[in-house]
């Protein structure tokens, strides 16, 4: 012990700010919450020689890894780190593994659903898969719609070169929103390529499987900072890829290659907001919409560069809201046992939602938007794709 | 109680303790007397090394060898009271590496079994070690509890129907004909004075010994020589972790449940009370420290204290570490006439039990009891267990302390501060240093034990104060900020610091 | 983006700050590396309760101690904010409140003694409305603990009490039977009485214990959003009075104070990116020219033509206490400090010179050279915990000192154009 994030257990001060954070623990009290299961457990298994975990741990498993926790310590504690870390050493009952497995591999059903839309589509709402999904333990609700488009790039070569992580979400369920980041990023002067990466492994990180979310991250890096040796930046429009690649993979590979790797990880919108490019015109106005700022997006500390945007280029008048977890937290909300609890984790959001009467919600991540929508009906949309519209007609 | 037993035991160290236990194993009527509570002398302000002799190999081999004798036998018998974490040895590419195969042959020679491993493996196993690990060995060392060992002694002891008055000094001794006929206690809380009548004194006053003796008109010449630890928030090694060199200061790391006490210096001082560590020692220490934890200064420290070793002159020979280890056991009958009195000084916390037995054993004899010592033969047991207890019933969340076992710690006593309380249960000795606990602790007390108010009140903000001071010396970084949450807390939002003060005139 | 004010510090301090210059209109951000220490605080605005700190007896009318402190103190906070300006602060922050839907009152000429949890009063200037009882002069009283509830004890705050106010004080426990398998904060107790049907067998509980007509002392549990709901509830069922005892952290009545008044200037636009430290400064000409966080490896610049420091003292890490000197951490300013940092005495009434220790400010709460006086930075107003020359904890002055520092700050910053003095 003692190296790094590691560490940061020394700094707890027991003030339990972040308990009061945390969303699971507003609606489960059964959970611990981020100061216990974190770094004071953390010193005692510690004290345990880290080997076998409490019996207590067992409720990590219900931790959604919102880093709500993170970000509220006033002490630079994070919590999340060690739940993570110490996730990866439950056993558990082997069926809710085999269906954790199934949804951390979410990559390789949407590649197969991806290549034949309506079969899975169709699979889905068939009762014989619904009732064998419910039988693993998989929440019966909508699953996102597998599509499969092709997209369009300019091939000439520019000084400006972008790397775009598309990530599973809009890889195999929206591509639109590829078409979107691509347009927008050429009309900034990029040359414009798609990264040949697979899953960032964020859905495997929080499944436990740091072992293998491990190995997927040092692939996806090397491949990564090959591209970044010849001068591209990697642009993820998925809040958390973006954050799985500046954060996540730094504690699972800490060390220079995946310093250099976070640093060249941007946020679309980061990146428009930082280098002052605005390819945008502002004509007719959408009235009215909400803008839920995603909990990874938040522990980005990057601010809410979309939303800007939005409220400067499209929407007249948009409701940023930040203070609300959706629950879906990736495939947290997709585990049956967790389905109840990930939508009163949301409910706060959805009310909010439906008392402010907004026709539109816009979101950077894939799966609050299905949250959202399975929560509150109301459409929800990703900011590229709305702002997409407004690109200056030059181009 | 009577008023009359055959041996006084005086001090309630390990030592104290340890014959206090053989005295009663072998039938024989005593009592221990302890100025304060049991362990708060250097037995309560030591390393918690259960030394397995290696750090004597080279210096002094017949002490390695008690030392590697008792580890063993202490192991068996004392389970509660140790942690068997191993140790290791390692030696940086800055240290000589001609005394590694000294410090080799002598651990063969001294019976310690070692084994070598590898700086690559030790490394994934220890990771806040240095890189520069040029040898290393692993050795039998453990960690061991001083307060539950004395406690765990006179659980025992108490069994065997011997006695034990704390918080209870002795001010002087009855003499009559060159003979000690009894002892005069004065009770600390109460300022009572009484005489117990007896047959024989054993001294087993640590550093103060020379004091005690002093009392007879007796002279046992004792430098007392201080040694600074300091605790770090969180278990830094698995295993003890030793420099593998001349022994030295700052070499030793020994981990303790949750928390790792490192140390020690060495400095004469003019006073067995002298057992304040200072900002300026603490801050060479983790100079020190550093060559062997790379990361040391970045951690948290949460106390400072310092304990004073018994060095015993016989000619004010030799002073501080270069001074042997090995223990005396004075007959002042055979210097000064005086019948009835043995002391007891020097040693280590590891040795305790032989030294008890080799006092037992003239004691005995002279009492024309022949009965063999079986310290050896029967475990010891901590009075307040820490096994057991299920989430949801911690009152200290730090270190796991139950309402049980607070209930346990204060058992038959009629007084008691948290400290007491501290020592039997961990309570207050995690990183919030009692913010937390100790008004839950008051409060919890304060009902359960139907304390009058006032009473509660002194309970917390004298363990409040305790603490605060063990702080002193380390309270920068996180332990300042702990230090102004824990001020938030009592004088802001308790506002503590009146309570006592005279009625609002409202 | 250009913000008029940047606030450095989401605490008591910085919010009002932020509350200060959006008043005014101005584009406002609040950049903090975590919440402020309101979620550990009780959620009272103490103001002054001793002065001088060594007397035994709390101030009644702080407005007028005050009067005597700015004269006979002048490095203290206090003196450089001046009486109005507290004044305005304070009929701000009432205002907000009201808007936020957490009404508070009281006033800066008396101060109002409430029952801390170990059972001693403390005097407090402001505070939620629903705490305006009298403990003093109420005839019965019942002190009531929670068995769930780890920090609190009914009788030893009820026995103290008897002493303080020198009469018989009632306590009792109730067990409302939940059973979660681990130990419960006053946070998860108050979120579990927004549910009717604990807060239902809270009600019979009381009703058991005779409270009909009395005030009823009781930690702060009771509710988290909506404690209106569940205090008028309670009130009206058993036709009693409900007052909520602070707790050990973490505080409810902290929390909804900080929830609210961040919603509060959400909606007023100000924005927020909490989580990271103020970690870069390029300051020139005794002006600093932008802030930035380092999140990930990479610097977020946050320019702005104002800075508000409010970024706490030890505790809030605006202040870095090292072995042998103690840093202000986002400019590196002087800190004012005594030599002797520590007194032997944890209780000592003088307060810790530690504590004491701060960035020392001129009247415009810009930053000064504690020997020259020279202003440091002209476009920085430093509030709260950060400045010198106080200790809050032995005053009881923290969230006064946060709340009046922290307006000033926020309308000098809002004003812009400064010079020296
Ligand atoms: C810094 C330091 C680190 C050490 N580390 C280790 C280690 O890691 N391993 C190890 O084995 N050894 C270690 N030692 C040595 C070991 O701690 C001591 O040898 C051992 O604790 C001595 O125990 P004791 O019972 O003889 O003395 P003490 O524990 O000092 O007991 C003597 C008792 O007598 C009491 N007393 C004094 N005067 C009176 C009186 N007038 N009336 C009644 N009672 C009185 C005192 O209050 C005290 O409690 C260390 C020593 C020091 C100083
Ligand atoms: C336990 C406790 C109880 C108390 N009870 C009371 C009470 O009953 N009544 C009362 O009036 N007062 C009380 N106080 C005192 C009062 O809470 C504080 O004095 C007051 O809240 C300080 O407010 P602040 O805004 O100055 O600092 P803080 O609340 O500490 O806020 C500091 C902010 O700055 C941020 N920050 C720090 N460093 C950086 C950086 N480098 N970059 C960016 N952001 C940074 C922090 O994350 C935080 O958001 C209590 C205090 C404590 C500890
Ligand atoms: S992790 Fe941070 S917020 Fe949580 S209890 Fe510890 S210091 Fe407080
Ligand atoms: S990551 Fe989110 S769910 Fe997990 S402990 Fe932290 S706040 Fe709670």
């Amino acid at each position: 012990m003692s190296k790094g994030d590691e560490r940061n257990l020394d700094h707890c001060l027991k003030c339990s700010t972040c308990h009061t954070q945390c969303p699971v623990v507003a609606n489960y009290l059964a959970f611990p919450g981020p100061k216990q299961l974190g770094p004071e457990l953390e010193r005692l298994r510690l004290a345990r020689g880290g080997k076998a975990p409490f019996e207590i741990d067992e409720a990590l498993n219900y931790c959604t890894n919102c880093k709500r926790c993170d970000i509220a310590c006033p002490h630079g504690v994070k919590p999340s780190y060690y739940n993570i870390k110490n996730k990866a050493k439950l056993k558990g009952k082997s069926l809710n593994k085999f269906r954790d497995w199934i949804l951390a591999h979410n990559v390789w059903w949407g590649k197969i659903g991806s290549q034949i839309p309506s079969l899975t589509n169709f699979g889905l709402k068939f009762p014989l898969t619904r009732l064998s999904m419910g039988l693993v333990g998989v929440a019966n609700r909508h699953f996102p719609k597998y599509e499969k488009k092709k997209v369009i790039i300019s091939k000439e070569k520019k000084e400006k070169k972008a790397l775009y992580y598309a990530g599973c979400y809009a890889s195999y369920n929206e591509p639109q929103i590829i078409q979107a980041a691509v347009n927008i990023l050429e009309a900034c002067g990029y040359q414009v390529e798609l990264a040949p990466a697979a899953c960032c492994g964020t859905p495997m990180v929080s499944n436990g499987l740091l072992e293998e979310a491990g190995k997927l991250a040092e692939k996806n890096t090397d491949i990564f900072l090959k591209y970044i040796q010849q001068g591209f930046k990697i642009i993820t429009t998925c809040s958390s890829c973006g954050l799985a690649l500046k954060e996540e993979y730094a504690h699972m590979l800490p060390g220079e290659k995946s310093n250099r790797l976070r640093k060249n990880i941007w946020d679309l919108f980061e990146i428009l907001d930082e280098e002052g490019i605005l390819p945008f015109s502002s004509s007719q106005k959408i009235a009215k919409a909400y803008y839920h700022v995603p909990c990874h997006l938040k522990a980005q500390g990057i601010g809410v560069p979309a939303a800007n945007l939005l409220k400067a280029i499209a929407i007249k008048e948009l409701i940023i809201e930040d203070s609300y977890c959706c629950g879906i937290s990736g495939t947290y909300g997709f585990k049956k046992e967790k389905y109840a609890l990930s939508m009163a984790i949301g409910g706060p959001l959805f009310q909010d939602i439906k008392e402010s009467q907004v026709p539109l919600v816009i979101t950077d991540c894939g799966t609050c938007k299905l949250q959202i929508e399975h929560g509150t009906g109301v459409t929800v949309n990703h900011p590229a794709v709305i702002l997409e519209n407004y690109l200056k007609k030059t181009q | 109680m009577t008023n009359k037993v055959q041996v006084v035991v005086i001090g309630g160290g390990a030592t104290g303790t340890g014959i206090l236990r053989d005295l009663a194993l072998r039938g024989i009527d005593s009592l221990l007397v302890e100025q304060n509570d049991l362990a708060t002398g250097t037995s309560g302000r030591f390393h918690g090394l259960l030394h397995s002799g290696a750090r004597y190999v080279v210096k002094d081999l017949h002490s390695a060898e008690e030392c590697i004798q008792e580890n063993i036998i202490l192991k068996e018998i004392a389970p509660d009271c140790i942690e068997d974490t191993g140790g290791m040895f390692i030696a940086t590419k800055n240290d000589d590496l001609s005394y590694v195969n000294q410090w080799l042959e002598g651990c063969e020679k001294a019976g310690i079994n070692t084994g070598e491993v590898s700086a690559q493996e030790l490394l994934k196993e220890e990771p806040a070690l240095t890189p520069d690990i040029v040898k290393a060995y692993y050795v039998p060392d453990a960690a061991v509890d001083g307060f539950t060992l004395a406690a765990a002694n006179v659980l025992s002891a108490n069994k065997a129907g011997a006695q034990v008055k704390t918080y209870t000094k002795v001010v002087g001794f009855k003499l009559e004909q060159n003979k000690v006929r009894g002892v005069y206690l004065q009770n600390k809380r109460t300022g009572k004075e009484e005489l117990v009548g007896c047959d024989y004194v054993i001294n087993a006053g640590g550093a103060w010994a020379g004091q005690i003796a002093a009392l007879a008109g007796q002279n046992i010449n004792i430098s007392p020589d201080k040694g600074v630890l300091v605790i770090f928030n969180h278990r830094i090694t698995n295993r003890v972790l030793n420099h593998l060199r001349p022994p030295g200061d700052g070499d030793i790391f020994v981990p303790h449940g949750s928390v790792t006490v490192f140390g020690t210096t060495s400095r004469l001082t003019s006073s067995p009370d002298d057992n304040e560590a200072t900002r300026g020692e603490v801050l060479e220490l983790l100079a020190e420290g550093s060559n062997l934890v790379p990361d040391l200064k970045e951690m948290r420290l949460i106390r400072a204290f310092a304990g004073v070793r018994p060095i015993y002159q016989p000619e004010g020979g030799e002073v501080g570490r270069e001074a042997t280890r090995d223990f005396t056991l004075i007959d002042h009958s055979r210097f000064t006439g005086l019948q009835g009195m043995v002391s007891v000084v020097g040693g280590k916390l590891t040795t305790f039990r032989l030294m008890a037995k080799v006092a037992v054993d003239m004691v005995a004899g002279r009492l024309g009891i022949d009965k063999p010592c079986i310290t050896h033969l029967e475990k010891i047991y901590a009075p307040v267990p820490r096994n057991g207890a299920k989430p949801g019933e911690y009152l200290c969340q730090c270190e796991m302390v139950t309402k049980k076992m607070l209930d346990q710690a204060v058992l038959e006593k009629e007084q008691f501060s948290l400290s007491d309380v501290r020592r039997l249960t961990r309570l207050g000795m995690g990183p919030c240093q009692g913010t937390f606990c100790t008004f839950r602790a008051a409060g919890y007390y304060h009902e359960s034990r139907g304390l009058k108010v006032k009473a509660a009140n002194k309970l917390l903000k004298d363990h409040i104060e305790e603490r605060w001071k063990g702080s002193k010396a380390v309270l920068w970084g996180q332990q300042a900020q702990e230090a102004q949450l824990t001020r938030g807390i009592y004088l802001g939002l308790l506002n503590l610091e009146r309570l006592d003060s005279d009625r609002h005139d409202v | 983006m250009m913000y008029d004010v940047v606030v450095i510090g989401a605490g008591l301090a910085g919010f009002s700050a932020a509350l200060a210059a959006s008043e005014s209109g101005k584009k406002v951000i609040v950049v903090a590396q975590g919440m402020g220490n309101l979620y550990s605080a009780s959620g009272y605005i103490d103001f002054l309760g001793y002065y001088p700190t060594t007397s035994s007896k709390p101030v009644l009318n702080p407005g007028k101690a005050l009067e005597q402190l700015i004269v006979e103190k002048t490095d203290h906070p206090y003196a450089r904010i001046g009486k109005e300006n507290i004044s305005r602060s304070f009929a701000a922050f009432i205002k907000a409140s009201r808007e936020m839907g957490l009404p508070y009152t009281g006033s800066l000429e008396t101060n109002l003694l409430m029952p801390t949890a170990v059972g001693a009063l403390v005097p407090t200037t402001l505070y939620p409305q629903s705490a305006e009882k009298d403990v003093v002069f109420s005839r019965e009283i019942v002190v009531v603990g929670i068995k769930e509830l780890v920090d609190f004890y009914p009788a030893y705050a009820a026995e103290n009490l008897e002493r303080q106010l020198g009469r018989k004080i009632r306590s009792v426990w109730v067990d409302l039977g939940l059973n979660v398998g681990r130990e419960l904060n006053s946070y998860d107790l108050a979120l579990t009485l927004e549910k009717p049907d604990i807060r239902n067998r809270l009600i019979l509980k009381l009703k058991e214990a005779d409270v009909q007509n009395k005030l009823v002392l009781i930690p702060a549990v009771l509710g988290v959003n909506r404690w209106q709901e569940v205090i008028s509830e309670i009130e009206e069922k058993l036709q009693c009075q409900v007052l909520e005892i602070p707790t050990l952290p973490p505080s409810v009545m902290g929390y909804r104070l900080a929830q609210s008044f961040k919603l509060y200037l959400k909606k007023k636009g100000v924005e927020f990116i909490i989580g990271f430290p103020v970690s870069y400064v390029k300051c020139t000409d005794r002006r600093c020219e932008e802030v930035g966080i380092i999140a990930n490896e990479r610097v977020k610049k946050i320019k702005g033509y104002n800075y508000c420091l409010a970024t706490g003292g030890i505790l809030g890490e605006g202040l870095k206490v090292l072995p042998d000197e103690i840093k202000e951490q986002v400019f590196n300013l002087p800190i004012k400090k005594s030599k002797e940092q520590l007194l032997n005495d944890f209780f000592n009434s003088e307060g810790q010179p530690l504590s004491h220790a701060g960035v020392m400010v001129n009247d415009n709460l810009q930053p000064v050279n504690p020997q020259t006086q020279a202003v440091i930075l002209t476009n920085v107003f430093v509030a709260g915990a950060t400045l010198a020359s106080y200790d809050p904890f032995v005053e009881k002055s923290g969230n006064g000192v946060a709340l009046a520092s922290g307006y000033k700050a926020g309308v000098l910053a809002a004003k812009g154009g400064f010079s020296d003095e």
